[in-house]
């Protein structure tokens, strides 16, 4: 990154009253924190790989208003809430008990990791002995199971993440 | 070999096909794979249909019937014992989609109410009676027992797999089966054919009346013959702890209300109360 980009970079933090931005592309690691909006201002610059030095900066927002672009490189320090934003949640259509497998001897209907498709049953909820197999309705990868086997769960409740295909 | 090869209720829909195995797994199982289009050559069968469509599109009142299965099952893994050859055992599909999920109680009355229709006509009136949420009970007896299995898409009830298992003939039963009774076992003769057929037809008669929205007969008709509502007996928590009281009201999720000797009330849904004979 050339100084110039850096003071570009410097402008747009300022420009968007951000308190502190983080970038890192492999080697390349550069923090800006404001003063209006943090209690100290320091900007630290690590070496520039020659890669990235040559290339136009893949991940420097190239307009001004560019604040969508700006989240994705900030999204390592973001809260774990924010980043859950991105992923799709399969909810309970009812009040219940969640079941991962269809008996107690027979696996999981899915695991973490796993890709669903809209029409992939993904779990039971049974409600007042009569038993629903509910499926995915997303297309994606499971990346986390939110309740424990045999739990009651509430309507609306959401039952999977799952990272979008 | 068996009775159960001719059968021809007087339906528009209910168990006009059907699949008959002397052996299988689980009768609900067996439908379930031929609703996903694969008739497993492990089991030999007969059929009133000839190249029908299996898979997705498998028509409403789809019926397995069999012998004897290997795999037979309550809920989460309850055994169902039945002798080979002395009693009912089948699973029909229905396809429910007229009905919300969360009005899906109803579609448990309907049925048990059906088969307490075919029943209590042969035994002496007031005997049967439908335990909550769903056992058919002759004198606290365990005579016959429902598993309902539904397929939800997009909050759609897509598909019901009804499992059924009535004692017809059979006489004795395994020692730790202590409240357990057949039809024989209560006086009753009857051929299992006959039976079967009408309970097809007492089955798609509820099954209609719930496709008309007619919820409040059939929760009438439900609360007429649930034993013991309304009236004190003794209970057992999950916890252990023994109590006394009534059931006064059942909710549309069908949980039961219940009142207490001092007048306080709770509700309870299925496996959170025992009943104490």
């Amino acid at each position: 990154m050339t100084f110039k980009e850096i003071q570009e970079l410097i402008k747009l933090v300022n420009k968007n009253k951000l308190s502190e931005f983080k970038l890192k592309d492999g080697d390349f690691e550069i923090s800006i924190r404001t003063e209006k909006y943090a209690k100290s201002k320091s900007v630290a610059v690590s070496p520039v790989p020659q890669a990235l030095a040559q290339a136009p900066a893949p991940t420097t927002p190239a307009a001004p208003a560019a604040s969508p672009a700006m989240e994705k490189p900030a999204q390592t320090d973001a809260p774990k809430k924010k980043e859950s934003h991105n992923y799709l949640e399969i909810k309970s259509p009812m009040v219940g008990t969640f079941y991962r497998s269809a008996a107690p001897d027979k696996p999981p209907y899915v695991k973490v990791g796993d890709t669903v498709e809209p029409d992939t049953v993904v779990c039971i909820i049974e409600a007042m002995k009569l038993f629903n197999e509910i499926e995915a309705e997303v297309s994606g990868k499971i990346v986390k199971v939110m309740v424990e086997d045999a739990q009651p769960v509430e309507f609306g409740q959401v039952l999977f993440l799952v990272e979008p295909a | 070999m068996t009775d159960l090869k001719e059968l021809s209720p007087k339906t528009l829909f209910t168990g006009k096909q059907f699949w008959f195995y002397p052996l299988l797994d689980s009768t609900s199982e067996q439908l379930r794979r031929l609703l996903q289009g694969e008739n497993l050559p492990t089991y030999s069968y007969y059929s009133n249909t000839v190249g029908s469509t299996l898979g997705k599109d498998l028509p409403e009142g789809s019926l397995v019937l069999t012998d004897f299965q290997t795999r037979g099952h309550g809920q989460r893994g309850s055994h169902w014992h039945s002798e080979p050859g002395q009693n009912l055992l089948f699973s029909l599909l229905l396809r429910p989609r007229f009905l919300k999920p969360d009005k899906q109680f109803y579609l448990n009355q309907a049925i048990a109410l059906a088969i307490h229709d075919s029943i209590s006509m042969l035994l002496p009136q007031g005997e049967v009676f439908i335990k909550w949420p769903n056992d058919l009970i002759v004198k606290g007896f365990k005579l016959a027992g429902i598993l309902i299995e539904n397929s939800l898409s997009a909050n759609e009830m897509r598909s019901s797999i009804i499992g059924v298992g009535l004692n017809v003939h059979q006489l004795s039963f395994p020692k730790e089966l202590v409240h357990v009774t057949s039809l024989e076992k209560e006086g009753v003769k009857t051929k299992r054919r006959s039976l079967l057929k009408n309970l097809l037809e007492s089955i798609e008669r509820r099954y209609l009346q719930l496709r008309q929205n007619r919820f409040d007969e059939l929760r009438k008709d439900y609360l007429s013959v649930l034993f013991r509502f309304g009236e004190w007996a003794p209970y057992r928590l999950r916890e252990g702890t023994l109590i006394e009281g009534r059931f006064i009201d059942l909710l549309q999720s069908g949980q039961l209300l219940m009142e207490y000797r001092d007048g306080k009330q709770r509700v309870f849904a299925f496996k959170e109360v025992e009943f104490v004979y």
